[in-house]
């Protein structure tokens, strides 16, 4: 947190704008609506405490997405929710009998499963979120090497070809 | 192979199936999002609305939050601010029936008061009323364990629900 800006958000209205937001990224990161709650509600609560500090940043949002990832990569995260397996597939089973395309989608999804949780949040703050390197490392605390081979050695599990943009 | 495209439609389907709950309720006095929820699943944390009719449209909201802060070791309730200013109307948050065994810590709600609990045994939801809640936005965090989760770093100033008059299952009085 290190810059501020004249007008601080108020918590309440940054969440009525971008809880949804983050439910989203939740539900990339854990494949799970009821978990994905739970680490949305558990990150906000932890927000409200420092919310004066946090309402007065440029981006608010910047600083409560990287704590949502936290959440998700934090020890507590493990021990309550470390059963990734099957969390998916009530939403492969849905696209899974489509054709084409959908059947694309679901196989991918169906393999976000296998992927160990930093590689995972990599690829969801890059292909999701649409976040460079730079900043994905930040948010994983590693150097942009490392978040280079958390998203390569990803897309390999994913069988996503390497791209220039990759 | 896939393409990088094509992840980024299975990760947009993926978010796409979250539901949709960041809509508040019309009503002022839900608990979200109960309705979902199988009663035989205890659920560790919710986004309560709490605030009078009038409003509705400020998107209050509060967190419920389990025993996550108790494995901490450390009390994080939040702190609503100690210059508040009277709320003129109390208001109050409707839990499901299979909840009520659980504890509420109403910390987040400075000067606020527990009681008028009441519902019939067929109901599927219980009504818990603040009576005396202050706040200057009308934010508050409601803190819930499940039952037996509870710790010693209880705070000194939390209060039980009670159940038709009673504590809630499984707490002892005092």
């Amino acid at each position: 947190m290190t810059s501020t800006q004249a007008q601080p958000v108020a918590f309440a209205d940054f969440v009525g704008s971008r809880r949804r937001d983050l439910l989203r990224l939740a539900m990339v990161l854990v494949g799970n609506a009821q978990r994905a709650e739970d680490i949305v509600a558990d990150v906000l609560t932890n927000a409200y405490e420092v919310w004066d500090r946090i309402g007065g940043l440029d981006y608010p949002y910047a600083y409560v997405r990287r704590m949502i990832v936290n959440e998700y990569l934090s020890w507590r995260s493990r021990l309550r929710r470390t059963t990734l397996r099957g969390d998916l597939e009530p939403y492969i089973g849905s696209v899974a009998d489509v054709a084409g395309e959908h059947a694309v989608r679901a196989e991918l999804i169906s393999r976000l499963r296998s992927l160990p949780r930093q590689q995972r949040a990599a690829v969801a703050l890059r292909y999701f979120e649409d976040l460079p390197h730079a900043d994905i490392a930040e948010i994983l605390g590693c150097g942009v090497g490392t978040a280079r081979s958390h998203i390569s050695r990803a897309l390999a599990t994913l069988r996503v070809a390497m791209t220039e943009e990759s | 192979m896939h393409t990088s495209q094509q992840l980024r439609a299975a990760l947009h389907d993926l978010a796409d199936a979250m539901p949709d709950t960041a809509e508040l309720p019309g009503d002022s006095d839900e608990l979200l999002p109960a309705a979902k929820r199988s009663p035989r699943t205890p659920r560790r944390s919710f986004v309560v609305k709490l605030g009078a009719p009038a409003l509705a449209g400020a998107a209050v909201v509060g967190v419920v939050v389990g025993a996550v802060a108790l494995s901490s070791g450390s009390h994080r309730a939040a702190q609503p601010g100690s210059s508040l200013s009277p709320s003129p109307k109390a208001t109050h948050l409707t839990i499901p029936s299979w909840f009520t065994t659980t504890v509420f810590d109403v910390k987040g709600l400075t000067g606020a008061t527990v009681g008028g609990v009441s519902a019939d045994a067929d109901s599927q939801q219980r009504q818990v009323s603040f009576d005396g809640f202050k706040s200057d936005s009308h934010l508050g965090i409601v803190r819930v364990w499940a039952p037996g989760q509870w710790t010693p770093s209880r705070p000194a100033d939390a209060q039980d629900v009670r159940v038709n008059g009673k504590p809630p299952m499984g707490r002892r009085e005092g």
